[in-house]
């Protein structure tokens, strides 16, 4: 069986995310592989200049369709890219994104104003996840979803200006 | 005084940024203190500030009130707790402001429209029974009545006769046929039409099988020479 050949087929007909370790699992081989592999996909259809990209969220990876080809979809899909972003929600969705997962609390720390609503419509508009803090029970971590990703048209969010600094400023 | 009359700004600490922008400051202990009288203008007006946000407001105005009596009152004591609450309230602000920078040039990818759309997955799709309005017997019967219209048009292609083709099995016969009678010939002499290649052909064909079956013999008396098909 050829590995990366299977990937990107599984990839392909998914039409979703796939976590490395449900890859890993369809076709039988270590994680490690699998990811070695993904990257090397990745590598690929930047570097060839191919019509389709792969993009990941930590183990997450998902196969989209160029950036550059993004208006000429847009015509085939006639898919309406909704809403502008207000400025807070501009600002709540970069703390979450360059300190992600990050509680509620930590984020109106930031902001020093409440956020609970912009979350709750950033949650709607699918932009953000969340999930269950596992060791605080009661709090929610968030993060960015692919839905961000794909909007920015980004592979993955450490490719936002300055990710490295950023993310560890005053942590 | 830098003048908002709606809300411009998404928070106190937006709010506080925004001041001391307007005044190309840094952000210091000293800046803050300037512009101190100008965040105290805005929480009192009610037409700013939402009153569900204003708790959020006067939290970091009690630390500018107390930013704003040192530098009054250079000789003022203060406990650390309260310098801590000053130099936390600098870092805060210097931190918030490295994320609306960042905030607004996710912005800007953001209007690009640089989508990356990914296929629709098929995983949750179920069949579901969903016949168009405009399917009906009639409609249907219509609908096939059309085709079997549209055969009717065709035009018939024009016929072309096909010539007969002599099978090797044939020319075989005729050639045994020939050469039993004692004769020699040339190969050209037993292709009955010579302007066809497929004839000529044909006829070698038969005598290599003949020859193969030693049935007849042949002779090349030089290259390219005729060749001589004798019993």
């Amino acid at each position: 069986m050829d590995i990366k050949l299977t990937i990107e087929s599984l990839l392909f007909a998914a039409g979703e995310p796939l976590s490395v370790k449900r890859l890993s699992k369809i076709i039988d081989v270590k994680e490690e592989k699998a990811k070695e592999i993904l990257e090397e996909l990745k590598e690929e259809f930047q570097n060839q200049n191919r019509g389709i990209r792969l993009i990941n969220n930590n183990e997450e990876w998902l196969m989209v369709t160029a950036p550059e080809s993004a208006s000429f979809i847009q015509k085939l899909k006639k898919e309406v890219i909704e809403g502008d972003l207000s400025p807070a929600s501009q600002e709540t969705l970069a703390i979450i994104a360059y300190r992600e997962p990050i509680t509620r609390a930590k984020i109106n720390e930031i902001r020093g104003v409440d956020s609970s609503y912009i979350l709750h419509q950033l949650l709607l508009r699918g932009l953000i996840e969340r999930s269950i803090h596992t060791e605080k029970y009661k709090a929610y971590l968030y993060k960015v979803s692919f839905k961000l990703l794909q909007h920015l048209g980004i592979n993955n969010i450490r490719e936002l200006s300055q990710y490295e600094e950023f993310s560890k400023k005053n942590k | 005084m830098y003048n908002v009359s709606t809300q411009q700004f998404t928070g106190p600490l937006d709010l506080l940024l925004q001041l001391v922008e307007k005044k190309n400051l840094e952000i210091t202990e000293i800046s803050l203190a300037q512009v101190t009288q100008d965040y105290m203008n805005y929480v009192g007006d009610q037409t700013v500030v939402r009153p569900e946000e204003l708790a959020d407001f006067l939290v970091i105005a009690s630390t500018l009130l107390l930013i704003k009596s040192r530098s009054l009152l250079p000789t003022l004591e203060l406990e650390t707790e309260e310098q801590e609450e000053i130099l936390d309230l600098e870092n805060r602000l210097q931190l918030y402001k490295v994320y609306k920078k960042q905030g607004t040039k996710m912005y800007e990818l953001w209007s690009k429209h640089f989508y990356l759309f990914t296929r629709p997955s098929w995983k949750d799709t179920e069949v579901k029974f969903s016949p168009p309005k405009n399917l009906s017997l009639s409609s249907l019967s219509k609908s096939f009545k059309k085709i079997l219209e549209s055969f009717k048009e065709e035009i018939p292609l024009e016929e072309k006769k096909i010539n007969r083709i002599v099978t090797l099995k044939q020319r075989i016969r005729e050639l045994v046929q020939k050469l039993t009678q004692g004769k020699d010939y040339s190969l050209e002499e037993l292709v009955p039409d010579k302007n066809k290649r497929v004839e000529l052909v044909l006829t070698f064909l038969a005598v290599l099988y003949l020859v193969k079956e030693n049935i007849i013999k042949i002779k090349q008396k030089k290259n390219f020479g005729s060749i001589w098909i004798s019993n």
